[in-house]
């Protein structure tokens, strides 16, 4: 009875009910189809995807845990932008080590998210993908703040308050600045 | 009352975070921290806020300095008052408390009843011999008073430092306008826990 004593005594917040449950499948779901769509549309046939995996890890703040002030837009853009901003930077520094170049770009990421108030944690992985993303994203160079990162995180920043504030009827955001 | 805790419960924290909407993204721990932090922050600025004259109590018994220690201990008995400030022209020049008159008669603090039962014939000499008196002659001068806009931080300061029961509670121009008393005092839950 012990190990099953230790699984439902968590110490992790409490489930929240299945109606926010169902809200943030439905918000994610808006969200993230938006910027597919948007991206099949007019960007996937020219080779570059809209779509960049943290924006997923955005989407789950932004949906699932919309009051934290993580998801609030000064956060999901600043921290993307600011982090965007660490990749190219790092890349163009240290080009030829890939290890250094990782580990400075996220750690300036989250150096300059903090000192900027726009702590953002997917913005690490939008550091990383610029880095690790070979030569289709290395030739965007500072560009990259502006596609795919700006304009998707756009996207889904606007659908966020669209689907949480006048769908689903959530406070969000909570915060704008 | 006595042992109420006045800080929330890991299950108080827990009912909360259901009654709201969405996922709370903090510990219950850190939230219990924070919360704790927060009560602690606005106590401080809360007793800095709140002004003596928020809290006394403004019908104060008092006496004149020309009362006799007979009229006075009357008073106090009728009042259920340990205590009263003597008044002159509006002007507190004095205090006399239950202790001043014990120790005037020479009765044990400590064992104040038993104390009079062991000394009766004495107690009974120094009463009369002193029951005349006039509050001028066995009252506790100078006597500490408070300015009716110093904040309630200050009044603990006072009553803590001169170890003192009763501070009455003077204006601008030093006229009595009410009385801080331990006692009232600790009959709010909060007082208590600053003055313990």
């Amino acid at each position: 009875m012990k190990p099953l004593r230790i699984i439902l005594e968590s110490k992790a917040p409490p489930r929240v009910r299945f109606k926010e449950v169902c809200a943030s499948f439905l918000g994610a779901f808006i969200g993230i189809g938006l910027i597919g769509v948007i991206s099949m549309f007019f960007f996937d046939s020219r080779g570059m995807p809209l779509i960049i995996p943290p924006f997923g890890a955005s989407a789950v703040l932004l949906f699932g845990a919309y009051k934290s002030p993580f998801s609030q837009p000064r956060h999901v853009i600043g921290g993307h932008l600011i982090s965007a901003l660490s990749g190219v930077i790092a890349y163009l520094i240290f080009e030829g080590t890939l290890w250094l170049a990782t580990g400075f770009g996220v750690a300036l990421a989250i150096a300059l998210m903090h000192l900027s108030r726009t702590l953002h944690p997917p913005g690490g992985a939008t550091t990383l993908v610029y880095i690790l993303g070979g030569a289709k994203f290395h030739q965007l160079g500072f560009l990259y703040l502006l596609f795919p990162v700006g304009i998707g995180i756009f996207i889904l920043t606007f659908s966020a308050v669209i689907v949480n504030k006048f769908l689903l009827k959530r406070p969000y955001p909570e915060y704008w600045w | 009352m006595e042992n109420f805790n006045f800080k929330p419960t890991k299950e108080d924290i827990l009912n909360a975070f259901k009654r709201i909407e969405g996922y709370i993204d903090i510990t219950i721990e850190d939230f219990q921290k924070l919360y704790e932090l927060v009560s602690q922050i606005w106590w401080e600025r809360l007793i800095k806020e709140i002004k003596a004259k928020d809290i006394m109590n403004p019908q104060v018994i008092f006496a004149s300095p020309e009362e006799t220690l007979e009229e006075i201990v009357r008073k106090l008995v009728k009042a259920k008052i340990s205590g009263l400030p003597i008044v002159e022209n509006e002007k507190v020049i004095g205090l006399l408390s239950e202790k001043d008159i014990f120790k005037k008669l020479e009765i044990d603090m400590n064992f104040k009843a038993l104390s009079i039962f062991l000394n009766l014939e004495k107690t009974i000499q120094n009463w009369e011999r002193l029951k005349n008196s006039k509050a001028k002659e066995i009252m506790t001068t100078p006597a500490i008073t408070i300015e009716e806009n110093s904040s309630v931080e200050e009044v603990f300061k006072i009553i803590k430092m001169h170890k003192i029961n009763r501070i009455p509670v003077v204006n601008y121009q030093g006229k009595l306008v009410g009385i801080i008393t331990r006692e009232d005092l600790l009959k709010h839950p909060f007082f208590r826990v600053e003055l313990s």
